[in-house]
């Protein structure tokens, strides 16, 4: 962003941009684990690298809604760039654990299941206390998600998705 | 060039950007307490202090650790038993991970090895595959549980 543009911005926004700016966030550019597609505030789109697998995408991308950030946990909906809509259940990311995170059949497919997204964690309140160290709170940032969905897109659960 | 310092116990990394012709004793200088050694992430060996940053092969973007403990003791505690072994202090949780659930570790199955991951001792999230057991360890030793990965539900 600009100077004008951090003077415009709204502190959802600048608080974004500067987690952005972070050193493990930029180390995670710099090794290929992820990167930003685009900013249309609300929303952001990252792209997270996902581990090789026969027939199936180098990375999936995640539209974040993100008002009220970081107060507020992002909505992360799987998101496919050629459609520029929700990503459809036969080209979601597949694996015993990594399937249930990013489910298409619960909220029509637009948030993933897992406490670091608002619509998940309000709709299970509980999750907070069983979770705590996945739920979010105003204290976690961006690289807490990324980081988390890295980690589920590079582990030996993951076994790749239609393309 | 820019590359990213990872230090003993501290969790945290940073960028910085020196001349590739700063010797690696110089770097130590500025930037670690007294006594430490510098290694590039996922070698065994410290970087000769006497070189410059080019010459011992540090690459833009690269990443380093600095540290005096020579060698982290590790411990896995996983289904009531521990192992132990000596890691440099720039072996990534990776590398800690792949031990873990190997021939030497617990000799875990595919199957398994795909459910369970590992966080420190005490914690509640999983560890950075890219963290360094450095930079998690106190004293030169580190603890881990190889543990279920978390799987959310109702």
């Amino acid at each position: 962003m600009s100077a004008v543009d951090v003077q415009m911005a709204t502190p959802d926004q600048r608080s974004f941009h500067a987690h952005l700016e972070r050193v493990p966030f930029q180390a995670g550019v710099d090794h290929g684990r992820w990167r930003v597609v685009g900013i249309a505030w609300p929303h952001a789109i990252i792209a997270v690298a996902a581990a090789p697998r026969p027939d199936s995408p180098a990375e999936f991308h995640l539209r974040m809604e993100l008002t009220g950030y970081p107060q507020q946990a992002p909505i992360i909906t799987a998101w496919d760039p050629v459609a520029d809509g929700v990503l459809a259940a036969r080209k979601r990311p597949r694996g015993e654990i990594v399937s249930v995170v990013f489910r298409a059949d619960w909220e029509h497919g637009r948030a993933l299941y897992a406490p670091y997204d608002r619509i998940a964690l309000q709709s299970h309140p509980n999750w907070a206390r069983e979770y705590p160290g996945q739920a979010w709170n105003s204290s976690r940032d961006i690289i807490f998600v990324v980081s988390d969905l890295h980690r589920l897109l590079n582990s030996d659960d993951y076994q790749g998705a239609s393309r | 060039m820019e590359f990213y310092i990872h230090v003993s116990a501290v969790e945290d990394i940073r960028r910085v950007r020196v001349e590739e012709t700063l010797t690696v004793g110089e770097l130590l200088a500025g930037h670690a307490e007294p006594g430490a050694s510098a290694w590039l992430e996922e070698t065994e060996e410290p970087l000769d202090p006497a070189g410059t940053l080019a010459a011992v092969g540090v690459a833009d973007r690269a990443h380093i650790h600095l540290s005096r403990c020579r060698r982290v003791q590790v411990a896995v505690r996983y289904g009531g038993q521990t192992k132990n072994r000596h890691f440099p202090p720039a072996a990534t949780v990776n590398a800690v991970f792949a031990w873990a659930v190997g021939p030497q570790g617990f000799k875990l199955t595919d199957a398994e090895r795909a459910k369970h991951t590992l966080g420190v001792c005490g914690g509640q999230t999983e560890a950075d595959r890219d963290a360094h057991v450095g930079s998690l360890a106190t004293d030169c030793a580190a603890c881990f549980d190889l543990a279920p990965k978390v799987r959310y539900a109702g």
